[in-house]
């Protein structure tokens, strides 16, 4: 009697072992199965753009060459679309999206915060075909005849800076794509300032406001250097954004394999040009170069979330010694 | 007198008292109090908020005042409502602070006590929803006044938290603060020397003059506390509030704060709102003592906790509930 008691228990406890190693490997499989996606990307990128690369060696990321007629393939012009359009865009964005996350946790009156949260919500929700759209058929003729001839005529006489304003306003170009990268991407900057904001604890900025301070300057002395590191994040999640975006930018950028000194001329990124041209595709090397160009893209955004990455701990450690 | 017996429109002027104006300093414990509102009903608190809508029967929850109106008050505060969103946290509250004393709050958690006092420096309007009605003059002139700005206001009133929550800076930049962002030196001298007397005043100076440098965070809770006050005083203020300032520290901490408090109560009017019945009797010359959003009792402190002439707040100080 008592024998067997013990046996059901100790058959129990197998039972529950072996339940607890099942479920533990399951996860563990989970788990592997990422590293084993995200190897399997980069070997296959590397695979499909070893005949471009080994072909044009390191030209093909000096040269602006984009020729499927002579199989001649040189990534500089979408590299510097890329990265000038996602800069751009940024710059825009930054200080808007900063304002509205400052004026949503800071100044807003009660019943003006959710409708403004949740239509900056929902602008995040729209789909990027949608803006591409929109920037084609509404924003950029109204650049075209307005905003552009008026940024030539101030800014074109101007020295240095006067290049990046010249020559005709198309309405597609650069430019735009930057303005419609920047609308996408404030949606997200903004919505994770506002809840980096959020997090700032009341009594910090109660402390400064109890000594007489202003709004201003408990804004500046107290929620921004608080929440810097979160501010970066917000950043950088905006930047990968408008890096990897392909069909919005492809609608207005004018797709042109050059680069033009003025910001008004149309240009290229990588994910607009692999998205227009890769069903078009023929013979091993132009397929090949796209590919290349796919892993550009990807060494650049990892490139981009390390670096953020990087100063966020070294923001942390900071804010760690300090204490 | 007999105002409290009277249903008269505006009952809650707090001039009950002796009415010839030698009230002015905490009263005197032998103020006349016609009604002794004891066993009559006084636990009937109805959120009613005005007065004059409390049935007779109810009277007994009108406030007990022996010492105000106070003639030099620094704060006149006259039937003051504050609501956040649709919810009254105080009602009807009207009392007076006198310079160069402590007012002690006393009551229950959620009693209004750290909510008056959070109006007293507007430190409300940082809460969303919050409003407040009634009057509370500083000099001649109504706080909420909206020509006045709350910014200049909150300089000339210091506030001290529950929780010490210095800057993340410095302890020399956490007292320099005040006086930068209000230029109140002209010179990195004279700024030293705000910095070193603010510091001597609050009791933190011979701990701390060797590491002025190092991040005021790193002080123990009672140092943080007290470098808060340093902070406070650097500006100097013309009241200062305390929001149970104590309530996060140990017992000797607490003692050196008390004792400031008590040296500090020769230069300003200091408000404390404190849990601790104790301390409101060592350190106040007046104690109020707020129920539900109501001032119940306010009057000298020795009287308060000796005679106390209302049944809510005997109650609660012989600890019988609270």
């Amino acid at each position: 009697m008592n024998s067997s008691v013990v046996t059901i228990e100790a058959r129990q406890a197998a039972g529950q072992r072996l339940r607890e190693r099942v479920f533990r490997l399951a996860t563990l499989a989970a788990a592997l199965l990422v590293l084993l996606l995200l190897g399997g990307v980069v070997l296959s990128l590397v695979v499909g753009a070893w005949p471009a690369l080994s072909h044009f060696k390191f030209s093909f990321l000096t040269r602006e060459i984009w020729n499927p007629v002579t199989d001649q393939y040189g990534a500089l012009a979408p590299i510097y679309g890329t990265l000038v359009t996602s800069a751009l865009a940024l710059l825009l964005a930054i200080p808007v999206s900063f304002g509205i996350a400052i004026f949503l946790t800071e100044l807003a009156p009660a019943w003006l915060k959710r409708p403004v949260g949740v239509a900056i919500e929902l602008l995040a929700a729209v789909p990027s075909i949608i803006y591409g759209i929109w920037g084609l058929f509404v924003l950029a003729p109204i650049l075209q005849a307005h905003v552009q001839p008026a940024l030539i005529a101030w800014l074109g006489p101007l020295p240095v800076i006067g290049k990046l304003f010249q020559g005709p306003p198309y309405g597609i170009g650069v430019l735009s794509a930057s303005f419609v990268l920047a609308i996408m991407v404030i949606p997200f900057i903004s919505a994770v300032m506002r809840d980096v904001f959020e997090t700032v604890p009341d009594v910090l900025k109660e402390s400064c406001y109890g000594l007489g301070a202003t709004t201003w300057e408990v804004i500046w002395q107290v929620v921004v250097p608080y929440a810097r590191t979160g501010m970066i994040g917000g950043v950088m999640l905006g930047l990968g954004r408008a890096l990897g975006e392909t069909m919005a930018v492809t609608f207005v950028i004018g797709n042109a394999h050059r680069i033009g000194s003025s910001l008004l001329a149309p240009g290229t990124t990588i994910s607009a040009s692999i998205a227009n041209e890769f069903a078009e595709a023929v013979g091993d090397l132009y397929t090949s170069s796209l590919v290349a160009l796919g892993a550009i893209l990807f060494l650049i955004t990892f490139t981009v979330i390390a670096f953020a990455r990087y100063m966020l701990m070294r923001l942390e450690r900071r804010a760690l010694s300090n204490v | 007198m007999n105002e409290t017996q009277e249903p008269t429109p505006e009952p809650r002027r707090t001039s009950n008292g002796n009415g010839n104006g030698n009230a002015a300093h905490g009263g005197n414990g032998a103020v006349p109090h016609g009604l002794r509102p004891r066993g009559e009903g006084g636990l009937n608190l109805k959120p009613s908020g005005r007065l004059n809508a409390i049935p007779t029967e109810a009277r007994g929850t009108a406030p007990v005042d022996s010492s105000a109106p106070i003639e030099n008050a620094v704060f006149r505060c006259r039937d003051v409502n504050v609501f956040y969103g649709a919810k009254q946290a105080l009602k009807g509250v009207s009392i007076d602070v006198a310079p160069r004393q402590v007012l002690a709050m006393i009551g229950p958690s959620g009693c209004g006590k750290s909510t008056f006092l959070r109006c007293l420096n507007r430190m409300n309007d940082t809460i969303p929803g919050a409003r407040v009605t009634g009057s509370i003059v500083l000099d001649g002139r109504d706080i909420y006044d909206p020509e006045r700005d709350a910014a200049q206001l909150r300089a000339r009133i210091g506030m001290v938290f529950q929780k010490p929550n210095p800057f993340p800076k410095s302890i020399y930049d956490n007292v320099a603060y005040g006086p930068r962002i209000h230029k109140l030196t002209r010179s990195r001298a004279e700024l030293d020397d705000v910095v070193c007397s603010s510091l001597t005043r609050a009791g933190l100076w011979d701990e701390v003059k060797d590491r002025l440098g190092s991040p005021g965070t790193g002080l123990s809770g009672g140092q943080q506390q007290r470098l808060c006050i340093a902070r406070t005083i650097a500006i100097q203020p013309e009241v200062i509030l305390m929001d149970e300032p104590c309530s996060a520290l140990d017992p000797i901490a607490t003692a050196r704060i008390e004792d400031l408090i008590d040296e500090l109560r020769e230069q300003y009017a200091i408000v404390i709102v404190t849990h601790s019945m104790q301390q409101a009797a060592r350190v106040s010359q007046r104690t109020a003592y707020f129920h539900l959003g109501e001032l119940i009792e306010v009057g000298e402190t020795d009287r308060v906790f000796t005679n106390p002439r209302h049944r809510l707040t005997e109650d609660y100080i012989t600890g019988r509930f609270g």
